[in-house]
């Protein structure tokens, strides 16, 4: 988890930000990601935006 | 002063003419006293969903220092600027000193389709010889089926023409 370095949550770092979401495109929940909550925040809005970039998908079912 | 973060999403069709896109973007940044601390031009890369009927996108990020009032200046402009599918603006602390992965992604892209047009080659040569040998004997086979299917009409033909009498 060191990698969770604040530095590292941001939208451009969709390899770490692929690993809180599921197959489906869904954000995993806190209670099952196992990070802290402040750390579950950056992330829950670091997906939100790289989704607004087309950097990930909002779902698996597009177009 | 305080540091912005830009990115853009260029239209790829227009990505080789993405120098002019340069000179007057960042024209555009200089005259409302915007300098540009880093560009990082991570290139094309495919779209996580279509926009605009676009697949593929030119992505950009500009690392910039300049004053909060005209920022909505550059974001009208951006806004009416048909090269751009899709712009953020944002409000950062510190330039990152980093590259983003970003660009070894479309990288790893540009390599992958290469592979993977080379092994489709692969699999398209060994379809070929699959349909070179399966023909043979289905060849034959067509050939009886379609017999069977013409015996069958001339049946089917005879019956009616049975019924007809």
């Amino acid at each position: 988890m060191s990698n969770l370095d604040s530095k590292f949550i941001n939208y451009k770092n969709i390899d770490l930000l692929k690993r809180y979401i599921t197959e489906t495109g869904k954000i995993i929940p806190g209670r099952v990601s196992g990070v802290t909550s402040s750390q579950q925040r950056k992330i829950t809005k670091a997906i939100k935006v790289a989704r607004y970039m087309a950097l990930l998908p909002y779902t698996d079912s597009h177009n | 002063m305080q540091n912005y973060e830009i990115a853009l999403i260029i239209n790829p069709e227009l990505s080789k003419d993405i120098d002019k896109f340069f000179t007057s973007f960042e024209k555009l940044l200089s005259d409302n006293n915007f300098s540009i601390s880093r560009l990082e031009d991570v290139g094309r890369r495919k779209l996580a969903y279509t926009i605009d009927d676009h697949n593929k996108g030119h992505y950009l990020f500009y690392y910039l220092e300049g004053t909060p009032e005209n920022v909505s200046e550059i974001e009208n402009k951006i806004k009416f600027n048909d090269m751009i599918i899709r712009h953020l603006f944002v409000k950062i602390n510190n330039v990152p000193d980093f590259e983003s992965d970003l660009k070894e992604d479309s990288a790893k892209e540009k390599d992958k389709p290469k592979r993977s047009t080379k092994s489709s080659d692969k699999k398209e040569d060994i379809k070929k010889d699959d349909e070179k040998k399966s023909d043979e004997p289905k060849t034959d086979d067509e050939v009886s089926k379609d017999k069977k299917v013409t015996e069958d009409k001339q049946a089917d033909n005879e019956k009616e023409e049975t019924k007809d009498e």
